[in-house]
């Protein structure tokens, strides 16, 4: 998850000196191009989530699987990928439950198991009720990586339709926690958004904005946090198979050029 | 201060919740796996209850993209909808346990 990993930022100042004068050594210089690239892997912490409607539906049992992953010149940014598998069931007609895998890969690397999620979503009002219809999202992710915290995630949704629009947004926060949290982790913040259109059933397109706002004294700085916007589509296909297909572009300093983000549903009922 | 506080917080209580009890009833009823009415005329621009009452000893799931709702209706028992303000328009629903039998559409005028 996006907000699991605090961002790291490495100034200038921070760089080991040369030891000598006129003469640079080159175990010097491999110790510069390592800090360096592990600089840069650092404070890219990808990470892209599905947008969360506050709706919940009863009886309906689901398994989803999404994907992302980043395009970059800078291979520091390029092919950094996060996933989850989902099994979810709507337990009552304002409770949706889940549980998942979640996995990842940095740059270069293979892909490795991160974390076992459980999940509950709740319905706060019926849709259209209100204004807004409003509901709350809880996670707690349990590190599957011997040196990594677990986490817990809270989500405020949001959902307005005006006319045949639909705009979702989540506003959420990540604080780690259990065996190895460490004392100077700030929580972290995320804002999602989505617009879509409903043409059909199996066709709507919109928008999708992602933004990782890192922790509480970040916010405020648009180039030390990760924000992409881009065009997104969504629908049914054969009658029970939900997509979502995001083509997202980065429009901040930390983010990688592009980024897509997949997501297909397989629901039926109970 | 206090004053216009709570009385920001009353106009927005108000706004919130005024919506409901404007809100008229409509009834659409499913037996043997059709909607009754099949067409549901509703006013335009105002904001509607409708209960989808099911009468079918299985259950069903009200679904329609046009107004973006999904929800299940169990055997024999009902659920209501809050829909619109609605532009003029027709918006088709189904069940989406029946779809190829059980349609029908909300017109709007």
């Amino acid at each position: 998850m996006d907000s699991d990993q605090p961002n790291r930022h490495y100034s200038a100042n921070s760089m080991p000196t040369a030891p000598h004068k006129n003469k640079v050594h080159p175990l010097f210089v491999s110790a510069v191009f390592i800090a360096l690239a592990v600089g840069m892997q650092s404070s890219f912490a990808f990470g892209l989530d599905e947008v969360y409607s506050p709706n919940a539906e009863f009886g309906e049992i689901s398994m989803e699987v999404s994907h992302a992953r980043s395009f970059d010149k800078n291979p520091a940014k390029d092919g950094a990928q996060v996933g989850e598998i989902t099994l979810e069931a709507g337990l009552t007609p304002r409770f949706v439950v889940s549980v998942s895998g979640e996995y990842s890969a940095d740059p270069g690397n293979t892909m490795q198991l991160d974390a076992h999620q459980i999940e509950g979503r709740y319905q706060f009002t019926e849709p259209g009720e209100y204004w807004m219809d409003v509901g709350a999202l809880v996670a707690y992710s349990f590190s599957k990586q011997a040196d990594s915290p677990d986490a817990l995630e809270v989500k405020l949704l949001l959902q307005k339709d005006v006319g045949r629009f639909t705009h979702t947004a989540n506003i959420g926060f990540t604080q780690n926690v259990g065996r190895f949290p460490s004392l100077t982790d700030e929580a972290g913040y995320t804002f999602l958004w989505s617009t879509r259109y409903r043409y059909s059933e199996y066709f709507q397109p919109g928008f999708e904005i992602q933004s990782d706002l890192g922790p509480g004294s970040q916010i405020g700085y648009f180039n030390q946090q990760e924000h992409y916007l881009g065009p997104s589509i969504q629908g049914k296909l054969f009658g029970h198979l939900k997509y979502q297909v995001a083509y997202l572009f980065g429009v901040s300093e930390p983010a990688a050029k592009q980024a897509v983000r997949l997501n297909l549903e397989y629901e039926t009922h109970f | 201060m206090k004053t216009s506080t709570v009385s920001a917080f009353a106009l927005f209580v108000s706004m919130f919740m005024g919506t409901i009890a404007q809100a008229q009833d409509y009834v659409l009823t499913i037996k043997n796996h059709q909607f009754s009415p099949k067409e549901l005329a509703v006013p335009a621009g105002q904001k509607v209850r409708v209960i989808v009452k099911n009468q079918d000893a299985t259950p069903a799931e009200f679904e329609s993209s046009d107004l973006n709702r999904e929800k299940v209706v169990s055997a024999n028992s009902e659920i209501i909808l809050f829909i619109g303000p609605l532009d003029p328009g027709r918006y088709v629903f189904f069940d989406d346990f029946h779809r190829e039998t059980t349609t029908g559409v909300l017109i709007a005028k």
